[in-house]
């Protein structure tokens, strides 16, 4: 996001207050003019304008499966969502003269997609529930599409011939990942039958709330809608509140992230540096511990102060974790909202299944199972490649390796905890030794190669 | 929901003003104190991380951990010249265009490390350690410049490579570099009264010198500094391209003079002494005489066309660089200056994308020769 995109959404979340009796419509329409305000565009293709469609048409989709039964406001809100992707695939057709190859595509996912509720009884649950697992399974065919470099060309190439415009692999789906998850959290709780009754406006909004759009949080759906029903105002203190927490987060993003960026770890600079740079690469593994960690808070604590102002507190994402005792605590305080989601949805459920099955006596290996693959699938969720898929494992055997000594150390741990000098020193020691973990595992995270990784790792102790 | 206006505007509005007058109040404190100046003479080089070993310019500064940074005083503090001199060094430096700096040349392939690799030694037991400081840019002001901030560190000999173009009285002062130490060569101008078609310049304005005027040499002096790590870890300061082509020898058959302004001759069909910013040269060779420390003028290697009968290059027709050679000749014996002409010491097949730009291999050769004329400069001037 640049800085004026974020003057932008300051200003449109004070201006909501003027319309103060529409002002869920209004925040809506804020979102979907964000939605495709704010889709990266190198040269322009019909993709700028269809991506944001696209992501419209899931939402009503989604929303007709899952949503409660239409009122004449979700109706009017869906002729809303009619005209603005056809505006929107207008002023694109400028930029493309593409508009006309696009809309079929895009016709037949609308038309799929909102038939899928409106074939199936909204009585019989049991088959709505199963066409909830296919948009489950839409949504991450999605995904994989958008994280892995080697299908994306492949879909480039298709789109390309058949439109008849040249789509350049490595186009961008903006918020996606965060979308696809807000959208399958709610797929998966009205499979769960915990999902509540919500209208087409609170879920749009919901799902593109626009300062939460490009990186997050990723609320729950409840949480969000409790904070749309709140009795508020705008006063002195919301506004202080609001502003305090942007300024914040411009601080750390655009004076310590990006000045740590000159310092930070990347492939450029690693595979550049001489051999024997021990101190250097310590730096550069630093500088990007905490290069990353400015940058996304910053951006989060961007999205919560516009968030209210705009009358709407998103949930936190960061609470100080490099400042953790173990890598568990850790995971508590690290992108929360995305941790929070592969537990409600990935880890408990897979541990549960696990614990049903013949490895039911192997509790650790179970744990293990759990640990390993729930963190590759985060990593797997920053991108599909070998780095990612590293990055996760090394965090869930450090999450395992945590549970084994938490449960052999029990003894121990409570003779330390009558000498307060030595839990002193003991939580000093606990946090540069998590701290350290983590940043180490930074490596895998930012190098995309095994040969980088290597000679990252290498680095540290001086070769 | 209500909107507390009253409360939110009289919030708004004390926000902005208290905003307003502190912004304000800091610029003028700023343009009082001048922070920028102090802060150019600190820098993490040659304490943090090594010293730079040619002075700080880049076209892509991510890919080379380097940028522009015309401040004078921070381009030499940052140098490897900063560091203290040692008791048995003869301290040379070189300065001049691109070519003495060494564009796309890595710094170990630059005229100064060839020469430092030779490893020369006085006839009194001193080592010789060369010092690149040439930058690129074609104005002997700038050089001039340079070689003033330079006399502090204490140098021995000045080797000043030059070029026609390099003398051109209308092109002299149109650069970052020069346009950064307005004062000094307004200062320059009112004692040498150097002859240049460019002055007088705009001086900088008052909004130049407060926070906002200042908030990209700000932040060019943080990034210059926070660049020094990937200095420090990769001895990188310069993007070169993978494959570099050799130099053209398709020369226009016109016999016009490449410059940016128009030269003007006092003999058409000429270039005398009097045409050249030779009077810049001379204040720079009686600057450093002053202090003790001889200079030696080169006309530096330039690619010379075995085809054209008209031009030498593209920069240069034959009327042109010929009658340039003769004036600077005879100046440098009128003055008494140590000058070579080295206009074609190197073959025309070792330059790469200009008319000044060598061949790693053609660096090195051109140093060694400069070995010898260097060596009997030192024993001389001792």
């Amino acid at each position: 996001m640049t800085l004026l995109a974020i003057g932008l959404m300051i200003i449109a979340a004070l201006g909501v207050w003027v319309f103060r009796t529409q002002r869920r419509i209004a925040l809506l329409i804020l979102s979907i003019i964000a939605l495709y305000a704010l889709q990266p565009s190198g040269t322009p293709t019909v993709l700028d304008s269809a991506l944001p469609t696209a992501t419209l048409l899931l939402i009503v989709g989604v929303w007709w499966l899952v949503g409660s039964e239409p009122t004449p406001v979700d109706r009017k809100l869906l002729l809303l969502f009619v005209g603005v992707a056809s505006l929107a695939a207008l002023i694109n057709s400028l930029n493309s003269g593409q508009v006309l190859t696009v809309l079929p595509p895009i016709a037949v996912l609308a038309i799929g997609t909102v038939s899928v509720g409106a074939i199936v009884p909204r009585t019989d649950s049991a088959v709505r529930r199963q066409m909830g697992l296919i948009f489950v399974v839409l949504i991450i065919l999605l995904l994989v599409i958008l994280k892995l470099p080697a299908l994306q060309t492949v879909v480039s190439g298709s789109l390309s011939r058949s439109i008849g415009q040249t789509i350049i692999p490595g186009w961008q789906w903006l918020g996606f990942s965060y979308i696809a998850f807000r959208l399958m959290h709610v797929l998966l709780d009205y499979r769960n039958q915990r999902l509540g009754a919500v209208n087409l406006t609170d879920f749009a909004l919901y799902t593109i709330f626009f300062p939460a759009i490009p990186a997050g949080p990723i609320d729950r759906i409840e949480h969000f809608t409790r904070e749309l029903d709140q009795p508020i105002t705008l006063d002195a203190d919301r506004i202080i509140n609001g502003l305090t927490r942007i300024g914040i987060g411009l601080f750390k993003k655009f004076v310590l992230a990006d000045t740590l960026a000159y310092l930070a770890l990347s492939p450029q600079l690693v595979e550049q540096t001489r051999p024997g740079s021990f101190l250097i690469t310590w730096i550069m593994v630093y500088a990007y511990a905490f290069r990353l960690f400015f940058d996304f808070s910053g951006y989060t604590d961007i999205a919560i102060g516009i968030g209210i102002l705009a009358g709407i507190k998103l949930p936190e994402n960061f609470t100080s974790p490099y400042t953790k005792r173990n890598i568990s605590a850790f995971w508590n305080s690290w992108h929360i909202t995305l941790s929070l989601w592969f537990r409600n949805y990935f880890f408990t459920p897979l541990s549960r299944a696990l614990m049903g099955s013949s490895l039911r006596s192997q509790r650790l290996l179970i744990i293990l199972l759990a640990q390993v693959s729930t963190m590759i699938l985060i990593g797997l969720w920053h991108g599909i490649a070998l780095n990612f898929v590293l990055w996760g494992a090394w965090h869930g055997l450090g999450l395992w390796f945590h549970r084994w000594l938490t449960d052999h150390t029990h003894a121990w741990d409570e003779r330390v905890q009558a000498q307060p000098r030595l839990v002193s020193a003991i939580h000093v020691l606990s946090v540069l030794a998590t701290f350290h973990f983590v940043a180490v595992g930074w490596i895998f995270f930012a190098l995309p190669d095994l040969p980088l990784i290597g000679k990252a790792l290498m680095g540290l102790v001086g070769h | 929901m209500e909107i507390q206006q009253s409360n939110g505007a009289k919030l708004v509005r004390n926000v902005l003003l208290k905003a307003t007058l502190l912004f304000i109040l800091f610029n003028a404190i700023y343009y009082v104190v001048q922070p920028l100046k102090g802060l150019n003479r600190l820098t993490v080089y040659n304490t943090l991380v090594p010293g730079r070993v040619r002075l700080p310019f880049s076209e892509y500064p991510a890919d080379s951990y380097n940028l522009i940074m015309p401040d004078l005083d921070q381009m030499l503090a940052s140098h490897e010249i900063a560091r203290p001199k040692a008791d048995d060094e003869y301290r040379v430096i070189m300065i001049g265009d691109s070519s003495v700096w060494g564009y796309l040349l890595d710094p170990t392939q630059t005229q100064a490390a060839c020469l430092n690799r030779l490893n020369p030694t006085t006839s009194d037991g001193r080592k010789v350690r060369v010092y690149n400081l040439g930058y690129p840019t074609l104005s002997v002001m700038k050089d001039l410049l340079i070689l003033r901030h330079a006399l502090p560190y204490k140098p021995d000999l000045i080797v000043w490579s030059t070029t026609l173009a390099s003398l051109y009285p209308s092109d002299q002062l149109d650069f970052e570099v020069v346009h950064a130490d307005y004062d000094e060569v307004a200062a320059l101008v009112d004692q040498y009264k150097f002859k240049l078609y460019q002055w007088p310049v705009s001086p900088p304005t008052w909004v130049d010198r407060t926070l906002i005027g200042q908030r990209r040499a700000l932040a060019d002096w943080l990034r210059y500094q926070l660049y020094g790590l990937g200095w420090a870890a990769t001895g990188i300061d310069h993007q070169i391209p993978k494959f570099v082509t050799p130099h053209a020898d398709t020369l226009q058959p016109d016999d016009g003079l490449l410059t940016v302004n128009l030269m003007h001759l006092t003999t058409p069909g000429k270039i005398s002494a009097e045409d050249l910013s030779l009077d810049i040269v001379k204040a720079g060779i009686q600057t450093a005489h002053d202090q003790g420390i001889l200079t030696l003028l080169i006309n530096e290697p330039t690619y010379h066309s075995t085809t054209s009968e008209i031009r030498v290059n593209s920069y240069y027709p034959k009327w042109a660089y010929n009658s340039y050679r003769d004036a600077l000749r005879d100046t440098a014996t009128r003055e008494g200056w140590h000058y070579a002409d080295l206009w074609d010491s190197v073959p025309v097949d070792q330059f790469t994308d200009t008319d000044f730009h060598l061949t790693p291999a053609a660096s090195c050769t051109f140093a060694a020769t400069l070995r010898d004329p260097l060596l009997a400069l030192a024993t001389s001037s001792r």
